[in-house]
């Protein structure tokens, strides 16, 4: 069955998924953002 | 100009973080019938060997899923690329497909979980069947003599299946 050029994913839940709009859970499949890289010391 | 952050564009889609949905997503999917081990008529799947038991099921690996091509994606890769339930997204998409794989049956399903959208249909990790038409073409499967005379017992069979499918599936099922 031919379905075409992914578009995009959805995680669709109609049990599980809180309603509440600023509700953020960690995701293992979420791309980890950088660590902020060191300060650098003043004068250098 | 420095680029300060990654730019999230040029991450795959499948990489993203999920669009989250409070509810299921409308889908269509097509289904050959077959008898189970106690002669009742069950749904069967037309590109591989999956029966239907019941109104739900699971698929074995999520669609897509980025920890299988983690893990091991030379021996993982057929599992990624083909994982989930597959469906499209249209009625008449359905139609034309059943004509295509000459199965006799479509009908309207749910999907849920990790589903992952393309141009011209879903894979879903999770499907309930809510909705099944048979076409009239199921008529291939009884009427083996061509013979007009047969058309009682033709129509008590096909009878037969709608009747199975609802019972197995707690769904309508309109003969179209």
């Amino acid at each position: 069955m031919r379905l075409g050029e992914l578009e995009e994913i959805f995680e669709a839940d109609p049990e599980g998924i809180p309603l509440d709009p600023f509700h953020i859970e960690s995701d293992p499949d979420s791309v980890e953002t950088p660590e902020k890289a060191e300060p650098v010391p003043a004068g250098k | 100009m420095a680029i300060m952050y990654p730019d999230t564009h040029k991450i795959p889609i499948w990489r993203r973080q999920p669009t989250r949905l409070e509810h299921p997503i409308t889908a269509w999917r097509i289904w050959g019938v077959r008898k189970d081990q106690d002669n009742k008529w069950i749904l069967s799947s037309v590109a591989a060997d999956c029966p239907w038991e019941g109104p739900v099921l699971r698929s074995d690996a999520r669609p897509i899923d980025p920890k299988l091509w983690d893990k091991d994606r030379d021996a993982l890769h057929h599992v990624f690329a083909t994982a989930g339930i597959h469906a499209v997204k249209t009625r008449e998409q359905a139609v034309d497909l059943a004509g295509e794989y000459s199965v006799s049956v479509f009908g309207e399903i749910a999907l849920w979980g990790r589903v992952a959208q393309f141009t011209l249909g879903y894979r879903g990790e999770v499907c309930m069947v809510k909705k099944l038409f048979v076409l009239p073409t199921v008529r291939r499967l009884f009427n083996v003599r061509n013979d007009g005379r047969d058309e009682t017992r033709i129509a008590e069979r096909i009878a037969g299946i709608a009747e199975n499918l609802e019972d197995r599936y707690d769904c309508e099922v309109v003969l179209v």
